[in-house]
């Protein structure tokens, strides 16, 4: 399972660097949700992202690092809620998941995200589905409502890479080699892959996603996290 | 020439960077006690991994949440490794496949369908040893340092020898996994002294690898994937190199720890759902094999005849009929029968075309299990015998 998760991971990483070069985003609104408030307070529940920064190797792994991500959990919760902050909407950040069933319902949201890169925006349309937002976490997820009572939540997925000196050197020794002999290695370089999803607490339903990807940006400087933050958020329907 | 200095110069600056070192990266040797890795370390980021996947397996609904069942597995860790008793944790998990694993930050998995084939507690801590081992000795660290080297070494020859070097990632792959393969020996030795120090009697450790070089001949082929033979040592080595050590140590020895008794009582109230799971894995051969194995060791148990029953009926080959038949008839001669057994025997009576047998078994099903939820099926047998 593992496996399978993984090679999903750097299918949709593979896929979201290649819509561009550059950092690009697209995202995908529900047609049938209604995008409104019950409870007295505006309030989304920010769950706590799940993140990894890596670095590169030479060989091509991604080798996770706990200094990076620990601080670039840290940044991109209160970019968050600075963001929601501008738009009057209450925040519960929910910084450290203990509670089982919301662990869960944080890697099913990764593995459902995962499903609709590859579903919605990748190559493998559902005839079903066909460009529809129509994807759901379950009502399962209405504990999120009852326990934090806010009608909706953000899901967050990070994945981001940087090249070790190792790598750099590789990528520059394959543009040598390309010019030397016409043999052109891919050796790529450090990618950052991310989306966010808002759900819709009522029923489950994920009612609006965007997808980021990017071959440059440093999430490890928290100047940058702000500006990712707001280029994620563009088109946030709340 | 510019060109041809310029990639010479990069390869050897990535090679002197150390992610693709010509020499192998060494062992880092034994965990200190009450360790954390520095936070910019290659080791902190398997272990922020590791604590996710931990996350995951206390919020699985695999995980086996039995308060005494867990305490009578981190007690046998704790007489094996006194010293990281509280470093470890146990997550017992409910899959039916003979299996423990460790996470480089001391979370253990121990799968249901090893403590199914567990004859005794012995048995058990040899293995608990051999995973504790992985961890003690840093295992996944040095591991991930020799494939990233190797990776990266692949890299320089990819590079120098314009992508014909690629072809060596095989290479690459055989020695990796000759690489995990020694750790495997490593940990069966350190845990084969850890456990047999705590008095455990060593002649337990080979006992396991026979009955599992055993089952692993009649295991399917496509179940390979559950298999840790690939990357382990053959079971047949493991209990060649057990008999010898334990041959060596047993000479003139006192009275070694095998509590059998105790074990079997610790396990007893899940045996049957283990054993459900087993049989509805379908590859019958090696279930009945493995209840041979089970058999031998506890030739009272009415519940094992049981199931045997079972496999034959489902496996239905040339002559299992009849073997059914008599399993679930020698289940009936012990007190901890269950009463699913006479419905058995009622089927495959009712089969074989044997209506007396099969309508004195039904009855005696219905006798013994009066609120059965499948009662009217049973009776609508009865009306047609």
């Amino acid at each position: 399972m593992n496996i399978a998760h993984a090679a999903r991971i750097v299918c949709a990483g593979l896929f979201a660097v290649a819509l561009a070069g550059c950092a690009s985003t697209q995202n995908l609104k529900a047609q049938s949700a209604k995008f409104d408030w019950t409870q007295t307070e505006k309030k989304v529940v920010i769950v706590q992202p799940d993140i990894v920064l890596s670095e590169l190797t030479a060989g091509g792994m991604t080798e996770p690092r706990a200094d990076w991500t620990d601080a670039t959990r840290k940044n991109l919760g209160g970019a968050f809620e600075k963001y929601m902050a501008k738009k009057s909407v209450a925040t519960v950040p929910v910084d450290e998941l203990t509670d089982e069933h919301e662990i869960q319902l944080s890697k099913l949201h990764s593995a459902v995200g995962l499903s609709i890169i590859v579903h919605a925006f990748g190559p493998a349309k559902l005839p079903t589905k066909k460009d529809a937002l129509d994807w759901t976490l379950g009502p399962g997820a209405g504990a999120l409502r009852d326990h934090y009572k806010a009608d909706y939540a953000m899901f967050v997925f990070v994945r981001d890479s940087y090249a070790t000196a190792g790598r750099k050197a590789a990528i520059a020794g394959s543009i040598v080699l390309c010019a030397l002999t016409g043999v052109c290695p891919n050796i790529q370089g450090g990618t950052q892959v991310a989306f966010v999803s808002l759900v819709d607490l009522r029923t489950g339903n994920i009612v609006w996603f965007k997808l980021y990807g990017s071959a440059s940006g440093d999430l490890r400087e928290n100047k940058n996290v702000g500006v990712f933050v707001s280029t994620l958020m563009k088109d946030f329907p709340l | 020439m510019i060109m041809r200095r310029a990639l010479a110069l990069l390869c050897a600056s990535l090679l002197v960077s150390g992610e693709a070192t010509a020499a192998k990266p060494q062992p880092v040797g034994e965990l200190p006690l009450n360790y954390t890795p520095a936070p910019d370390s290659d080791e902190a980021g398997l272990w922020m991994m590791s604590v996710e996947v931990e996350k995951g397996f206390r919020s699985s609904p695999l995980l086996v949440r039995d308060p005494a069942l867990n305490a009578y597995v981190k007690s046998v860790v704790c007489k094996v490794a006194p010293d990281r008793c509280d470093a470890i944790r146990i997550y017992i998990l409910d899959i039916p496949y003979f299996n423990a694993a460790m996470s480089p930050n001391g979370a253990m998995q121990v799968w249901t369908g090893l403590l199914l084939r567990a004859h005794n507690e012995a048995q058990l801590a040899y293995i608990l040893g051999h995973e504790t081992s992985h961890y003690t000795l840093r295992h996944t660290i040095d591991m991930w340092r020799r494939a990233r080297s190797a990776t990266g070494g692949l890299m320089v020859l990819t590079l120098l020898t314009a992508g014909i070097g690629a072809l060596a990632a095989i290479g690459m792959m055989n020695s990796l996994m000759a690489h995990s393969r020694d750790e495997e020996r490593e940990a069966d030795e350190h845990g084969f002294l850890l456990a047999s120090a705590a008095g455990y009697d060593p002649a337990q450790s080979a006992e396991i690898w026979r009955a599992e070089a055993a089952e692993d001949k009649v295991t399917p082929k496509h179940e390979d994937i559950f298999s840790f033979t690939h990357t382990h040592p053959a079971p047949e080595e493991r209990l060649a190199t057990m008999q010898k050590r334990a041959a060596e140590l047993s000479q003139g020895h006192h009275e070694w720890i095998v509590n059998k008794g105790v074990y079997l009582d610790a396990v007893k109230a899940f045996r049957a759902h283990w054993l459900d799971e087993d049989v509805a894995l379908g590859h019958y051969d090696a279930s009945l094999l493995l209840l041979n194995e089970l058999i031998a060791n506890e030739p009272e148990s009415g519940l094992l005849r049981f199931y045997q029953g079972e496999l034959y009926r489902r496996r239905n080959a040339v002559g299992d009929p009849q073997n059914a038949v008599a399993a679930y008839q020698a289940a009936a001669q012990f007190a901890d029968v269950p009463a699913a057994a006479f419905r058995g025997l009622g089927i495959t009576q009712m089969k074989a075309g044997d209506k007396t047998a099969a309508r004195q078994a039904f009855e005696k099903y219905l006798a013994v299990a009066p609120d059965a939820g499948d009662r009217a099926m049973v009776e609508y047998y009865l009306s047609h015998l």
